[in-house]
């Protein structure tokens, strides 16, 4: 399964292109591209609807998606984004897509995608869904997809829809539809190439040559100086070629391989099929011209391993069996050097792990046999992998061992914090256990209650005493016994109204009564005065009491009544990471070892081949000996 | 030579010839401390937004010696490999803002000089010995740390900055 | 048959095998601003490759799909943990009743460069933000900065704020705003906005208390 340069190139600029699309849907949503600076009059305006989602956006738009993402999901949790919950949930689908969480985008998607939400969101929703599957390698669940897109949707995204669904068809093998989808299909120039290199293909493979040679013909005629188009226009050609020589039409296929760029990455090929076709018309004086410049070219090349055994099959066919003989010979050796690299190469990987063991690497498994073997002054051995390596299987599965990586060292970062954390609620459960108790008291303490009743009392007390004068009632502690005493006698005498001895008495109490009551009366206004005053003290130191008690009861709130929760949430959190952490550290081996075993299979097959080329070689080679022990005149009787 | 010492030895020397021997063995392997500064053309550059982009950080002063060598040398860095994904700041830890900028502006350099005037940054990174190149891979960790500067260290550099370019 | 057309036949299955390899889908490249194309991949033709034969002992491409799986499981599993961390941090770090989150944004309709902010609260220094072009461009599309969180006791406090950046024509701009809010028993949200919308051109500082 081989998949040109150009795929990796997208891939990598596919994940924040997901969400730029995404982005155009939502309503306020301007242009991207960070090298377009803003129409200088006329921004469009912003008004804030959840500060939490402006958030989210912050990061969003600086394509930290990771970071986005977990503060979106905090912003849900904490009920943040009251206005802007559908934006958020169409925004948490998209990031989910961009970090490859397809089926967490999936069921978000499928859940917006109900009767409400505009045609133009459930269209954009189901198509970039189906890229996602058909990228991953999902392929029933993209066509599903891709099948709910309207047609009423922006052309270039329609043309890319029928684009995706051909490429589905054709990948398992449903040809007739293939071609059926493309021929119908109308999309924008730079596209139609692509279009047509795959439906020459679909129907090569259908046995429709005489149906693909236009396509694949036109496409390998194509005006181009891009460096994408200009490798399809090699592949288009390259493949026309060979199919022409299968079909025996090798006086068509030359010319057609001939286009092919002698510096190209299908140069090689093309220098193999060129001396096919003169081979299979007979001119072998011609074919050794493509073949004897291929051999000289790095062994490495599977094209470049098969001209060692084309070089000298051309040699036999033009008599000279004797140089023919000496490239065989020639090629059985290189074969032999050149298998041993490989065991080599095998054993390298092998021994990639073994390395780190020994070692005692903690570096959760590094790829080091992986950048090694790029980075070793013998290169060559890379080469082997160039095809393995540009694999769609293989940069999937690197880039699942970068992610990995990254969640480690993210949960490594968040493990500092958590120590210091745990600091905190140590020093905080240290003070809470210290003030709480304090607090608590003070509060008892303060009865305001009782405080306010007692004032309210006192001024209502005061004001009665002052409506009614009751000037006794300011009196000091002896004057009110004495007042009271007179009034004691006051009540006596009234008793006695007509006993004339106590006539006497009547006077003498009203003198006394007078003379207390005028002097309780200057200084009633003083009294009353300072009684107000006390009032207005207790007021004061009221008001001041009810201001700490305020405080205090803040601050015991303050206090985090359940310093006991945190600590659990820290530990459950801390207990998840340990997890996480160590199911990363497994899947890290496991996805290296998967890397491992494909470069290894690669190298194996490679290695197979050569056998097999070397095995003709030597089947040749023993073919042309025993001509010549044949030719030879019997010498002894 | 038994296989596991054949194996031993040529992991040794792989290892020699990849890891430099840093003066700084804790910063090696750790994220890079973030940092966002001022540069000379009036732009504010931060180190994070660099990611994906291998980064050589160079701290620098006009009171350290080898700093007129090496940064030059830097600037011939650059233009190479500016083009293949190299990134290349220069962060002067002059407490003297002006004549750090005049000094930088009579060496023409082709790459963002910072101010770090504070010296905060250089105490993150644990500057004991001045000047100091640092590189950073593309996800932002710290991978090798130079510290000092003398002739032909340049070419040391480059073979750090061309195995990073590679991942 | 003789050893020539045993050794096309073998050749010719050779070439095949590179014909194999050259007969692919291909994908079409990013076009202008175009969403980028699908990825393109092969089916094997009958004369299968060796490269498509899954060899035994080594695990086939179906482990891709379980293995691929499971690292996406685990990339779900993390974005959860790192919300649940984040929440925490803030719970722990900034409670809802001594918290105080100060946001910047920018409304303008006119290009305005941001250079920085600083942030003043009681009379004290608490944040000076250098902004990057590139966040400087995030907060133009409408993104808004978490730009201070911190605590504060219930009461009145005075919070000062000044951006600088230059403007169109590479004017500078130097402006502040302040206010005096009420922090009280729940988290209190400021939004300190870049605004042009009342004079045009002229960017500057408008704060918004979100009760």
């Amino acid at each position: 399964m081989t998949i040109g340069v150009t795929v990796q190139r997208a891939i990598h600029r596919f994940r924040p292109l997901v969400l730029s699309g995404l982005l155009l849907v939502l309503p306020f949503a301007p242009s991207m591209g960070k090298n377009v600076k803003p129409d200088p009059d006329g921004l469009p305006p912003h008004d804030v609807k959840d500060l939490h989602y402006g958030d989210v956006l912050f990061y969003f738009f600086q394509d930290d998606f990771f970071d986005s993402i977990t503060r979106l999901l905090a912003a849900q949790q904490l009920d943040r984004l009251p206005n802007t919950q559908g934006e958020a949930e169409l925004l948490l689908g998209g990031l989910y897509l961009s970090l490859g969480e397809h089926v967490e985008a999936g069921n978000i998607f499928e859940k917006l995608l109900n009767a409400n939400a505009t045609e133009a969101v459930r269209n954009k929703a189901w198509f970039y869904l189906g890229k996602v599957w058909y990228q991953r390698g999902y392929l029933q669940e993209s066509e599903h997809a891709l099948r709910q897109v309207s047609d009423k949707i922006q052309p270039r995204i329609s043309a890319e829809r029928y684009m995706l669904l051909a490429q589905l068809m054709l990948r398992e093998n449903r040809y007739d539809d293939a071609i059926a989808a493309l021929s119908a299909w109308h999309g924008p120039p730079d596209w139609t190439a692509y279009a047509q290199f795959n439906l020459g293909v679909a129907l090569v493979r259908k046995g429709r040559l005489p149906d693909a040679i236009p396509h694949l013909d036109q496409v390998g005629r194509m005006d181009t100086s891009n460096e994408e188009l200009l490798a399809l226009k090699d592949k288009a050609n390259l493949a026309l070629g060979f199919a022409l020589l299968q079909a025996q039409r090798a006086a068509d296929a030359r010319p057609i391989l001939e286009r092919v760029r002698l510096e190209g990455p299908y140069s090689s090929k093309a220098l193999l099929g060129v001396g096919w076709a003169d081979s299979a018309l007979g001119e072998f004086k011609r074919a050794l011209v493509p073949w004897m410049a291929l051999r000289k070219r790095n062994l490495l090349d599977s094209a470049v391993q098969e001209s060692y055994l084309t070089v000298p099959y051309a040699y036999n066919q033009l008599g000279a069996s004797g140089q023919a003989a000496e490239f065989y010979n020639s090629a059985i050796d290189s074969f032999d050097t050149e298998m041993k690299r490989i065991d080599d190469s095998i054993e390298q990987i092998r021994s990639g792990n073994l390395l780190d063991r020994l070692l005692n690497d903690d570096k959760k498994a590094t790829l080091t046999w992986y950048w090694q073997l790029k980075t070793l002054p013998d290169a060559p051995e890379s080469r082997y992998l160039y095809q393995l390596l540009a694999s769609n299987e293989f940069q999937e599965g690197l880039k699942n061992y970068r992610e990995l990586n990254f969640m480690s060292r993210n949960l490594d970062a968040w493990r500092n914090d958590l120590s210091a954390f745990d600091d905190m609620l140590d020093t905080r459960q240290q003070a809470y256990n210290e003030r709480v108790p304090k607090a608590d008291a003070v509060i008892a303490a303060t009865d305001l209650d009782a405080l306010i009743k007692k004032r309210v009392d006192f001024e209502s007390r005061i004001n009665e005493i002052e409506q009614s004068n009751d000037v006794a009632a300011l009196g000091t502690a002896e004057e009110q016994q004495n007042w009271a005493r007179l009034k004691h006698i006051e009540d006596y005498l009234a008793m006695h109204p007509d006993d004339p001895d106590l006539a006497e008495m009547r006077d003498r109490l009203r003198l006394l009564k007078g003379v207390m009551y005028w002097r309780l009366s200057e200084s009633f206004k003083a009294r009353l005065w300072n009684e107000r005053r006390s009032v207005k003290e207790l007021e004061a130191s009221l008001v001041e009491t009810q201001k700490r008690a305020v405080l205090v009861k803040q601050a015991r709130q303050d206090m985090p009544s359940n310093t006991g929760g945190f600590a659990s949430r820290v530990t459950a959190v801390r207990e998840r990471m340990d997890q996480l952490q160590q199911r990363l550290a497994a899947l890290s081996e496991r996805q290296n070892r998967f890397l491992q075993a494909l470069a290894i299979r690669e190298l194996e097959a490679q290695k197979r081949r050569i056998e097999v080329y070397q095995i003709q070689a030597r089947y040749e080679l023993a073919a042309i000996y025993d001509k010549a022990t044949q030719a030879k005149p019997k010498a002894h009787p | 030579m038994s296989k596991i010492h054949r194996v031993c030895v040529f992991a040794l020397s792989a290892l020699l010839a990849g890891a430099a021997l840093s003066a700084n063995p804790t910063l090696v392997g750790k994220p890079a401390p973030d940092f966002v500064l001022k540069s000379m053309d009036g732009r504010n550059l931060r180190l994070s937004e660099f990611r994906g982009q291998v980064v050589l950080v160079n701290f620098w002063a006009r009171w350290a010696g080898d700093s007129r060598q090496e940064l030059p040398a830097l600037d011939r860095i650059n233009t190479t490999y500016g083009r293949a994904g190299l990134v290349v700041l220069g962060v002067s830890v002059d407490e003297d803002a002006r004549r750090a900028r005049e000094f930088a502006d009579a060496m023409k350099l082709g790459f963002p000089i910072l101010f770090d005037t504070m010296s905060d940054i250089g105490r993150e990174y644990l500057i004991e010995k001045m000047p100091m190149t640092i590189l950073v891979d593309r996800s932002g960790v710290v991978r090798y740390v130079n510290a000092g500067f003398k002739r032909g260290d340049d070419r040391t550099y480059l073979g750090q900055i061309r195995e990073l370019l590679r991942e | 048959m003789n050893s020539k057309h045993r050794m096309v036949s073998i050749m010719l299955r050779g070439g095949v095998l590179a014909f194999a390899w050259a007969v692919s889908t291909g994908s079409p490249a990013a076009a202008a601003d175009a969403a980028p194309p699908p990825a393109a991949a092969v089916a094997a033709t009958p004369d299968a490759a060796p490269a498509a034969a899954a060899p035994a002992g080594e695990q086939a491409p179906a482990e891709f799909k379980t293995l691929d799986q499971e690292v996406q499981g685990m990339k779900k599993d993390v974005i959860d943990l790192n919300k649940d961390l984040f929440v925490l941090q803030e719970e722990l770090l900034f409670p809802a009743n001594t918290q105080v989150a100060v946001y910047v944004s920018m409304d303008v309709g006119a290009f305005f460069a941001l250079d920085s902010v600083t942030l003043k609260i009681d009379n004290k220094e608490v944040k000076n933000y250098l902004y990057t072009a590139r966040e400087a461009e995030a907060l133009l599309k409408g993104g808004v900065q978490e730009l201070y969180l911190g605590n504060l006791k219930v009461g009145k406090h005075e919070l000062v704020a000044f951006f600088t950046g230059k403007g169109p024509v590479d004017r500078d701009y130097k402006r502040g705003a302040t206010i005096t809010f009420d922090k009280g028993v729940g988290a209190k949200y400021l939004e300190l906005k870049i605004t042009d919308r009342v004079t045009k051109h002229q960017p500057e500082f408008k704060i918004k208390d979100w009760e």
